[in-house]
């Protein structure tokens, strides 16, 4: 899979492409980690060719939003699929995270 | 403003109150009837006796008297006879009176008196006459006097008749009351020329007239038709009683008459006649007849009166018995209506719903012998494996009940994330030991049996072992004999297994079956049961359980129930699963080796046709099912494999994983909360949430020391959600 992170306007924008299996999971998170300390600013996770999730994925999306909401800040979800969205649902994330 | 009640509303609302005080008052009144109606029949029956017996008494006397007077009369009048005859001889006038009073003690003296100057010679008025003087000697005279104007003489010489003279008090001789009785004489011309008498002394009639008294105090007179006394007291009671009884002289008659005390007195009465117009006269006092029945009453007013009190105490009472009755009858109505809702809620506990699965058929029957019970079954499915129980708890009843109910809580409670029996059962004893001071217990049985397998692990505490068919032979279960459930708090359970084999059946029981006893108090017996399903073996739970109860209610007969009786029967018939797909892949326990199984993956949902999404979910379902494997089954840094077999009939997808790490049960880890806050959310549970949530079911058994994981998804239907 590809992740990539940019500062657009003053978000970040984390670009999730591919599978996130377990496996894709860990080096997504080794790219995904500066976004822990998101210094209240907003994040943009763009899903929109994002085929799949695995919880290992949706833990480093946890772990973002904890970071944003300690300063203040929001994470909105771009472009998810209803596959994943259904993943959203079953986990209870969905009230949690906003969509776009 | 509140209406004011009406008087007879008061009255009626008082009354209601007070049935008890009505129905005394209502008591005395019929007394009261019942004696007054008794004692007028019996003034009125003791009247016409009493009238009776007067009359048979006057008559008496009236005879007495009359015989008297008849004999005066006859001899009278042959005495005139015989002066008729002598009317020659003045001289033997003397004789004929000195003989007449000889002859007749009741003379006092007789006398001839002549018409004047009847006889030249003798003078004027001649008369003579013999009169008693002392006991034995009679005197003659010639009385000689004016006889003309005495009504002795005047009344039969003018009238030509017999005649009783009013009494008088004989101030010559007798110094008694006497009366005259004179008869005319008359000669061959039948001219009056004389008129013979005799004075009879009144003195025989008061001996008479006291004799053969009915009532000693009833007053008798005889008194001449002008009021005169002839005998008895004179007194005013005579005097007011002779106005009514003068104008009616010449018949027998009665009369009620009230003096001035307002006594009544019954007033008799009988002419005497002959030649008198005397009357006999009775009086009675109304006291004197009645006295006794007076008494009788009074008698018989105290006895009412005792009986009354004696029944007013009775009514007392009862109505307070009744006022209790009453009141433990509303609190039998109340208790009996909560018990019915105790009842049903009991009844709601069991699962009354059929349960239906591929591999089982299940059914338990529940009859309490009273509302409530204090046996308890329970089943349910989880992860593929039948938990089920049966028990019974010492005693019968409300005590009983509440201690089942408390029991098939515990059950549910720790068997939610518990696949040991063994363990169920120990925290089931841990927690009903607790607080347990009314030394309640509980035999129970727990079983959970592997649908995928036939494994079936149980534990048994002090419950009668349950009987297991397979191909129509029965054994009994091999059964630890623990001690029930709430005995010690320190209790160690053992798990014991066997194995279900296809088509076998089990059957659960309470003693309230084995213990049922028909009207000789004989109980049913385990050999019946053994009996009546070795002949019911081919029959599915329902139909077996039916034919049980038939057969011990036809044993019981009409005996009552004596215990709860409570079955449950399992029939196990796995489905045979054909798979016309089988895939394995073998990994090693390391994250790296995570994309080998989703091409493994892909490649499968290809072959199976599966359509993307419900790829996507059966992918991910497995791959958290096995990262979770390669997390926590061996430990750290240790290598170890996993395999991976997938398998479809192409209606179901069945996923066994296996491994050889430590026993490791993800089917016994709690749900994740996934309504939690951002900031409470946790990190783990997230991969077996999505498991149970993206499967139809999971699995888990320990093999050989292995840990098998089965997944099963339903893939005959193209989409989820």
């Amino acid at each position: 899979m590809n992740t990539k992170i940019e500062e657009i306007d003053g978000k970040f924008i984390a670009t999730l492409e591919g599978e996130m299996d377990t496996a894709a999971a860990v080096e997504a998170e080794e790219v995904l980690k500066p976004l822990y300390q998101s210094n209240g600013k907003d994040v943009i996770i763009d899903c929109t060719n994002l085929e799949y999730i695995a919880s290992s994925g949706l833990r480093i999306l946890l772990g973002i939003l904890k970071g944003a909401k300690a300063n203040g800040s929001k994470v909105i979800m771009r472009g998810v699929n209803d596959d994943i969205k259904n993943v959203f649902k079953l986990t209870g994330f969905i009230s949690i995270f906003d969509f776009e | 403003m509140a209406k004011k009640k009406s008087i007879w509303e008061r009255l009626r609302s008082f009354l209601k109150a007070n049935i008890s005080l009505v129905n005394i008052i209502a008591a005395a009144l019929l007394a009261e009837l019942v004696s007054g109606v008794m004692y007028y029949s019996a003034q009125d029956i003791i009247h016409k006796t009493v009238e009776r017996l007067i009359d048979r008494e006057m008559n008496a006397l009236y005879l007495c008297i009359r015989n008297k007077l008849a004999k005066v009369e006859v001899t009278m009048d042959n005495m005139a006879w015989v002066v008729t005859d002598g009317l020659e001889e003045p001289e033997w006038m003397f004789d004929i009176t000195q003989r007449m009073v000889k002859y007749n003690p009741s003379f006092w003296g007789s006398g001839i008196a002549f018409v004047p100057n009847y006889y030249s010679k003798e003078g004027q008025f001649y008369e003579p006459y013999a009169v008693r003087r002392g006991q034995d000697s009679i005197v003659s005279m010639q009385l000689g006097r004016d006889l003309t104007q005495e009504e002795y003489f005047r009344i039969p010489a003018t009238q030509d008749k017999a005649h009783w003279s009013e009494p008088y008090l004989d101030n010559e001789g007798a110094q008694k009351i006497i009366t005259t009785y004179s008869v005319p004489v008359h000669d061959e011309k039948n001219r009056t020329v004389a008129v013979v008498y005799a004075d009879i002394s009144l003195d025989w009639l008061d001996e008479i007239m006291e004799e053969s008294k009915l009532y000693k105090s009833s007053q008798r007179f005889l008194a001449t038709g002008k009021g005169h006394l002839l005998a008895g007291k004179d007194s005013v009671v005579f005097q007011n009683i002779f106005k009514h009884v003068e104008n009616d002289l010449d018949k027998n008659g009665h009369f009620v008459f009230e003096d001035k005390h307002g006594d009544e007195h019954h007033v008799y009465y009988h002419p005497v006649g002959g030649n008198t117009d005397w009357v006999l006269i009775c009086v009675l006092n109304d006291k004197d007849v009645f006295s006794k029945l007076t008494r009788i009453r009074a008698n018989l007013l105290i006895l009412v009166a005792a009986g009354l009190i004696l029944i007013g105490f009775i009514v007392w009472r009862t109505s307070r018995n009744i006022k209790r009755l009453h009141k433990v009858n509303a609190e039998k109505e109340r208790i009996g209506g909560e018990l019915r809702v105790a009842s049903e809620i009991q009844q709601n506990m069991l699962p009354h719903d059929l349960l239906q699965h591929d591999d089982m058929d299940i059914f338990g029957s529940l009859v309490p012998v009273r509302e409530v019970g204090g046996d308890l079954y329970d089943y349910y499915i989880r992860d593929e494996k039948l938990f089920f129980c049966i028990g019974d708890v010492s005693g019968k009843g409300a005590p009983s009940a509440m201690v089942m109910s408390v029991i098939h809580s515990l059950f549910r409670a720790f068997s939610a994330h518990e696949n040991n029996p063994a363990r169920i059962m120990q925290a089931i004893n841990e927690a009903s030991c607790r607080g347990n001071d009314s030394n309640m217990f509980v035999t129970l049985f727990i079983g959970i049996l592997d649908l995928p397998t036939g494994r079936l692990r149980y534990c048994v505490a002090g419950h009668d072992a349950p009987i297991l068919m397979s191909n129509g032979k029965w054994t009994m279960l091999d059964v630890i004999p623990h001690l029930p459930v709430g005995v010690f708090d320190d209790m160690t359970y053992g798990a014991q297994e066997t194995q279900m084999t296809p088509d076998s059946t089990i059957f659960l029981y309470t003693d309230g079956l084995t213990e049922a006893m028909n009207f000789k108090h004989k109980q049913f017996g385990i050999q019946r049961v053994e009996e009546v399903l070795a002949a019911n073996s081919q029959l599915p739970p329902q139909q077996l359980l039916e034919a049980i109860t038939k057969k011990v209610h036809e044993y019981v007969g009409d005996a009552e129930q004596s215990d709860d009786l409570t079955m449950l029967a399992i029939h196990y018939s796995p489905k045979h699963f054909e798979s016309t797909l089988s895939e394995t892949l073998l990994i090693k326990n390391d994250i790296h080796d995570v994309p080998k199984f989703g091409t493994f993956m892909k490649s499968v949902m290809e072959k199976l046709n599966i359509e993307k999404s419900l790829a996507r979910q059966l992918r991910l379902a497995v791959e958290e099912a096995v990262v979770n494997v390669i997390d926590y089954a061996y430990p750290a840094g240790q290598e170890g494999d996993i395999e991976i077999q997938m398998m479809s009939d192409g209606k179901t997808l069945k996923t066994i994983i296996i491994d050889a790490g430590v026993a490791f049960d993800p089917t016994a880890k709690e749900k994740a909360d996934t309504s939690l806050s951002v900031e409470d959310r946790q990190i783990g549970g997230l991969g077996i949430l999505l498991v149970r949530e993206l499967m139809d079911a999971i699995n888990y058994e320990r093999e050989n020391g292995k840990n098998i994981l089965t997944l099963i998804k339903n893939i005959s239907y193209n989409h989820e959600h």
